[in-house]
């Protein structure tokens, strides 16, 4: 696959990509929703490029958008257009398109949303999530609450963020009580550069709901390395996905 | 500032990361940077009401909640205090619909202001974590999260604002879906009084624009607006061209507001699907070089 515009020449042009998780299966399918902001805060210029890539979840990148938007531009994009049936990784950059200079040492991230889809006629949404990074970087501990009446369709999406070839996500996973109490505790599977993973809140703590007893609630905490801050979700047997950023 | 729907099983959770710590050597670095910038009075304005709080905690890291809840028109009703603390690793979680109930207040569309004994003033006021507000409906679950920043919102003597501009690209009006957005007038002084009238403007892929007024938020309250309300029924036939897809752009000259995104499904029960909190995105043009 080639494309015009290398993910790793977007961050050294100051413009990293920011990440969302990508989802495209018999459930689900995930729209990329963006605005080309540039228009209302620079006046000078305002016409921008959105480069939009797609990667598996090992990581492999499968496909490559570029599309420009005008004054007042926008794109709402099913992604299922471009790559049915892969989940993954989506990092998206918008640039101004003239090119505008970027404070040394700063770099100008992406706003931008997804939505997803339940083929049942469901929504949920996110915005952005962390950009890219040409280099390793820590994952510091990431906690949220879930609905014990729901862990057994509860789960985590983990996004690895980082271009670099040696960037494998790694991590763990903690089951803590309301108090703090940690419940369980185990390694998170390694994940490629710039791959995802959604994994069941069962497949990592098989014995939650004995370990959560009666209490109405939970919480899940992961920390590692090379991951973007990442989403809970529920999925009912109904199909209905819904999905959040820690 | 988080909104409660009447209907549904509203609960507010806060999960306090391990590593939080009320003052660190980051904190204190970017507290000298900041006091740098400003005159002496300015800084003890700024800074006196945390150290205060600081020092009344004994500089514990564990955290206390107090609960505020407002109706839709900002108007103050009722408190509760959490007596218990909470450590680093612990969460705090509240079902807020038990606690509209006990505190004898009728089924209706709420504000919950919640407090935290401190926060983390530091380099960009930032959030040891995030809110999260958790909706079940009798056959959805919707979520949203956001940052609990210790920052002066419209508060006049601390800080001036330019004015909001809020971009919704996800807006949805077919025959199974329905986008709202809603607007939270909040303030960091519990006398603000400042009511606001945002405007939006509605643009379909070929750029031709619908124009709205989004009506008076007044002063610590929300006001929530379909894409009905605000552009009319013809909204549908609008968009439809183009998916039933196009993107709003809202206004308002002066004060900063907190935005909600709502998809809602398009019947009668007006079911709240999907609901995030938006971004501002004049925040990522900060490293741009301006001329």
């Amino acid at each position: 696959m080639s494309s015009d515009l290398k993910i790793s020449e977007a961050l050294e042009r100051g413009y990293p990509p920011a990440v969302l998780y990508l989802r495209n299966d018999d459930v689900v399918v995930t729209e990329v929703c963006a605005f080309n902001y540039f228009s209302i805060f620079l006046k000078e210029q305002q016409d921008a490029e959105a480069h939009i890539w797609f990667f598996d979840a090992e990581g492999r990148c499968v496909n490559y958008l570029q599309k420009d938007l005008g004054f007042n531009g926008q794109l709402q994009l099913r992604t299922s257009d471009l790559c049915p049936d892969v989940s993954g990784t989506v990092a998206m950059t918008l640039l101004p398109k003239q090119g505008a200079s970027v404070r040394p040492g700063k770099k100008v991230t992406t706003g931008y949303y997804t939505q997803y889809y339940s083929r049942c006629g469901a929504i949920t949404l996110s915005h952005e999530r962390e950009a890219v990074a040409a280099k390793p970087f820590p994952t510091p501990a990431w906690m949220q609450t879930y609905l014990t009446r729901f862990v057994e369709v509860s789960g985590v999406i983990l996004v690895n963020a980082c271009l670099a070839p040696d960037g494998e996500a790694f991590g763990t996973a903690r089951l803590r009580a309301l108090d703090g109490t940690v419940l369980g505790e185990r390694s998170l599977p390694s994940i490629p550069s710039m791959g995802a993973r959604r994994i069941s809140t069962m497949d990592l703590f098989p014995d939650a709901t004995r370990l959560i007893g009666s209490a109405e609630t939970f919480a899940l905490e992961f920390s590692g390395g090379n991951m973007a801050s990442p989403f809970s979700f529920y999925q009912f047997a109904n199909g209905k996905f819904s999905l959040h950023h820690f | 500032m988080l909104p409660t729907f009447e209907g549904l099983e509203c609960r507010l959770a806060f999960s306090i990361p391990i590593w939080h710590k009320a003052i660190d050597a980051k904190y204190l670095r970017s507290l000298v940077a900041g006091s740098l910038k400003k005159n002496l009075w300015e800084t003890v304005k700024d800074l006196g009401p945390e150290f205060a709080s600081l020092l009344r905690s004994g500089f514990s890291s564990n955290l206390r909640f107090k609960l505020h809840v407002l109706s839709r028109d900002g108007e103050y009703l009722a408190s509760r205090e959490i007596p218990s603390t909470h450590k680093p690793g612990a969460s705090f979680e509240i079902d807020l619909t038990k606690l509209i109930a006990e505190l004898g207040l009728v089924p209706q569309d709420y504000l919950i202001v919640a407090v935290m004994s401190h926060g983390r003033m530091d380099a960009y006021r930032s959030s040891p974590g995030s809110f999260s507000m958790t909706y079940v409906d009798q056959d959805n679950v919707a979520i949203y999260r956001t940052g609990a920043f210790a920052r002066p919102l419209n508060e006049g003597r601390l800080k001036s604002h330019v004015g909001f501009t809020g971009i919704n690209p996800k807006i949805l009006a077919t025959k199974d879906f329905v986008s709202s957005l809603m607007l939270l007038n909040h303030s960091s002084d519990p006398d603000y009084a400042h009511a606001v009238r945002p405007s939006s403007v509605l643009i379909r892929e070929d750029g031709e624009q619908l124009k709205g007024d989004f009506g008076e938020i007044p002063p610590l309250g929300a006001r929530e607006m379909s894409v009905v309300d605000l552009f009319g029924a013809d909204v549908f036939d609008f968009l439809k061209p183009f998916g039933g897809r196009g993107t709003t752009v809202t206004t308002c000259v002066g004060v900063t507001l907190a935005s909600l995104h709502l998809q809602r499904s398009n019947d009668n029960r007006r079911t709240i699907l999907g609901i995030e909190h938006s971004r501002p995105a004049h925040m990522n043009l900060m490293g741009i070089m301006q001329h």
